[in-house]
């Protein structure tokens, strides 16, 4: 087990490295002069003075071949050191530690609530195949999942802020801010999740074992509680893995329109001020999210199936 | 089956603690906004949506919020035409030789932190400002004294004019020594504005109270709550919910929903920036002027706006939209006259001449190149729209659009024809930098989204001898006449003026846009 444990870890690193060498030349190797592109937004002008750039450049070290250049800036980050935004004058690493909270708090309600309401759903329309729950599971899948979160979210402010008065149209005072973000991310969540929950239970349900426990005299109860559900949650669980890290990064609409000051924004005004430094920052943290999420997801599978133990080592 | 029942029972509980918990935080809000709404001898909260973020606090970095909300004022201010106009100084007056600007300052002004607004308190802050602003790199100044405490001298290098138009600017604001650190660095915006900076949360809000000692008119509302929302549809919403009297800077297609609508009212201000062509003036065809003036007729103007803008907006005339100060009035728009097109083409010796509706000279067929870039949403329908028009008139164009980044690199090689690009006016109150880069010869030298290549000695004398002019009236006659001569020599096309749409609620009166979102004068607003 512990040799597991570690031998994942390990993996980590050359992904990291990968990352690193990515996140590096995306940003120095994304159109445009980044020095001339800061004096813009500095100076306020749409032709900053070649005298200004070249200082500039200098300034930012965009004078050193790529390679050095990539060296000085690794020490540099594993030092926690990502630099400064040219923008507010603070550190990255103080900016990304702002937003990283809000972010938190939404995927991890909408990831509860996709939870609560979508994994149910799914069992019980796979128990109860082609019943009437199954085909309003298959509906509200269908809805959820093509209806386009800017969509969804001006549709339940209409309802929920502008008719019922009863919650806030957007900010972040409190958790009532919360609920219709994390609502409108959930939503598409919940329609994949209770899709997936359902085959996969149906899946498991055809299984030998299954059949053998109900050979035993195990009544259906149980089967479904001790055998299959746990058994169908593998592929639930990869699934919500994944979308876990993309709900840090893909909830830049939601934070835009509900006004929260998140990572998703963060990315977003950096990409468009280019303010590199910042959105470095923020592509290894998304980076290092995903990877720390796959990790437990994975170590989530030795908890759930003990059989994957065995085949690993 | 029994858990499952359970299960439904226990989900159906937590919705509705949740919705009883919403409700219940919720009151609280509610009662706060009614207040806000309907106790008018209570304390009056007016709040705002705004897309438009301080990246920092300090006024002297990023100066538009402080100057927008109230908290913070300048020696000049800029009026809703567009024109400096006295603030916190009286008047003002330079030596003859340009070089020394002498500003009287407006008595009885005290800070927020109730200290004197002094010469001495306002050369500390413009030094400081100075430093930390990159606002005025182009300003150049030697020397800052206070001759007596209501007197401020500014010793420049060289005569420079344009001092007053750029003391407007949100970075050159007032602020009381109070304001920052030992080490120089911001602790809270202490100015003299007819609002108090209260507190900000970077992204969400900036809130400042009424200033019940302000020099001025003091203000009608107690406090403003100034939210930052950077999606239009969410400060719309806030504006349907109640939660805010005003938002600004809607687009079009939000902002029509609210014309015909009872309880709001829709605001809206041309500013200074302009949609506009250039043409390539050293290459064939565009190195004729009438050719030139042939695209100008053969643009509908009207139906650009109509059919992309959504019904918004004026049609171009010269440089500076009519309802600001510095607009040549007199000018008026190109008739669209596709007939008078094909004449003037006929002229410069361009004739359809194979019946395929295109015109040719010396056999080859009139075809150019427009470019555009994607970050500025309108720009490629408006060129398809266009390029439609002047197939009309028989030119044929090509249309390239890239991001702006890119269509720039095109641009710098002058590989293009016709560029069509959105140009912002008056960073600085003052016609003199728009002139100087964009019109005057050695401006248009070089790549600037001006008059490309193209030079008029009559334009330079003009620009050159409105520098060194200090009557008001008669400098606005110079730019008057260069806007005109640009105009007949349509180095350019202008087409239309960029319009700013707010919204406000009957709740409020008393709002005004403003031309270059300077201030949004909230001490006139007042709740009714």
């Amino acid at each position: 087990m512990q040799a597991i444990v570690i031998h994942r870890i390990l993996q980590i690193i050359p992904v990291l490295i990968g990352i690193s060498i990515i996140t590096f030349l995306l940003v120095s190797l994304a159109p445009g002069d980044p020095a001339e592109i800061s004096l813009r937004a500095i100076l306020d002008t749409d032709s900053p003075s070649p005298e200004s750039i070249s200082l500039m450049r200098a300034e930012m070290g965009l004078d050193q071949p790529l390679h050095i250049r990539y060296f000085i800036w690794l020490s540099r980050v594993v030092q926690g050191d990502l630099g400064y935004s040219y923008l507010t004058h603070k550190s990255t690493v103080y900016e990304i530690l702002y937003a990283l909270p809000t972010t938190f708090i939404l995927a991890v309600s909408a990831m509860a609530i996709s939870i609560i309401i979508g994994i149910p759903l799914g069992i019980a329309a796979a128990i109860k195949q082609n019943g009437i729950l199954d085909h309003f599971c298959r509906f509200f899948s269908i809805i959820g999942n093509s209806t386009p979160e800017f969509f969804m979210a001006i549709v339940l402010l209409l309802i929920f802020s502008i008719e019922l008065k009863i919650l806030p149209v957007a900010g972040s005072g409190g958790f009532q801010y919360f609920i219709l973000p994390s609502v409108v991310l959930a939503i598409g969540l919940i329609a994949i999740t209770s899709r997936i929950m359902r085959t996969s239970m149906l899946d498991v349900l055809e299984e030998n074992y299954i059949l053998t426990a109900r050979s035993k005299g195990l009544d259906r109860k149980t089967i479904i509680s001790k055998h299959a559900i746990k058994n169908a949650m593998l592929p639930v669980l990869t699934y919500m893995g994944t979308q876990f890290g993309w709900l840090f990064g893909g909830a830049v609409i939601v934070e835009s329109i509900f006004a929260l000051p998140g990572l998703g924004r963060l990315t977003v005004d950096a990409v468009n001020t280019r303010d590199i430094m910042i959105l470095q920052g923020c592509m290894i943290t998304f980076a290092i999210i995903f990877v720390v999420i796959n990790l437990l997801v994975d170590l989530s599978y030795i908890y759930l199936n003990p059989a994957i133990k065995y085949e690993e080592v | 089956m029994i858990k499952l029942k359970n299960y439904i029972l226990l989900l159906l509980l937590i919705v509705t603690a949740f919705s009883l918990g919403c409700t219940g935080t919720q009151s609280g809000t509610q009662s706060g906004m009614q207040m806000a709404t309907q106790q008018v001898a209570e304390p009056t909260t007016l709040t705002l949506a705004a897309q438009w973020e301080p990246k920092t606090i300090d006024p002297h970095e990023y100066g538009y919020t402080g100057h927008r909300i109230g908290y913070t004022e300048s020696l000049t201010g800029v009026d809703y035409e567009g024109k400096v106009i006295p603030s916190l100084a009286t008047d003002w007056s330079v030596s003859p030789d340009g070089k020394t600007w002498t500003f009287n300052l407006r008595k009885g002004v005290v800070f927020h932190d109730g200290t004197p607004f002094t010469a001495e308190a306002m050369k500390k802050s413009l030094e400081r400002s100075l430093i930390k602003s990159k606002s005025f790199a182009a300003v150049p100044i030697v020397g800052i004294d206070a001759a007596d405490s209501q007197t401020l001298v500014v010793r420049m290098n060289n005569s420079f004019l344009l001092l007053p138009a750029y003391f407007s600017k949100g970075e050159a604001a007032a602020l009381s020594s109070s304001s920052w650190n030992a080490n120089g660095t911001i602790i809270k915006p202490v100015g003299t504005g007819p609002f108090i900076f209260d507190s900000w949360k970077p992204k969400e809000v900036v809130v400042a109270v009424k200033n019940t000692k302000y020099w001025g008119t003091a203000a009608h509302v107690d406090k403003v709550v100034y939210r930052i929302l950077p999606e239009a549809m969410t400060r719309s919403m806030l504006l349907k919910s109640g939660e805010a009297q005003l938002s600004v800077i809607l687009p079009p297609e939000i902002a029509t929903g609210y014309m015909n609508q009872p309880g709001f009212t829709v605001h809206q201000q041309s500013i200074p920036r302009v949609r506009m062509i250039t043409f390539n003036n050293i290459k064939a065809p565009f190195n004729d002027v009438r050719v030139r003036q042939a695209v100008n007729y053969a643009i509908d103007r009207n139906a650009i706006i109509t059919s992309v803008l959504e019904g918004i907006g004026s049609t171009g005339t010269g440089l500076f939209p009519p309802d600001t100060y510095w607009a040549n009035k007199s000018i008026t728009t190109w008739p669209y006259n596709p007939e008078k097109a094909r004449q003037l083409l006929e002229e410069a010796g361009w004739k359809d001449t194979n019946g395929d509706g295109i015109v040719e000279k010396d056999g080859k067929p009139f075809k150019v190149k427009l470019l555009t870039y994607s970050e500025r949403a309108e720009l490629p329908p408006i060129a398809e729209v266009m390029q439609q028009q002047l197939k009309n008139a028989g030119m044929d164009i090509e249309i390239t659009v890239g991001t702006s980044s890119a269509t720039e690199g095109i641009f710098k090689t002058g590989e293009y024809d016709m560029y069509l690009v959105g140009r912002g006016l008056l960073f600085t109150p003052d016609p003199d930098e728009i002139m100087m880069t964009d019109y005057h010869s050695s401006g248009t030298s070089k790549n600037v989204y001006g008059a490309f290549r193209w030079n008029n000695s009559r334009v330079d004398s003009l620009i050159e001898q409105a520098r060194t002019t200090q009557d008001l009236s008669a400098r606005k006659a110079m730019y008057d006449e260069v806007q005109a001569i640009v105009v007949e020599e349509a180095p350019v096309a202008y087409l239309n003026y960029y319009v700013n749409l707010d919204v406000s609620t009957d709740k409020i009166e008393g709002y005004r846009s403003h031309t270059n979102e300077y201030s949004y004068h909230l001490e006139n607003v007042k709740f009714v």
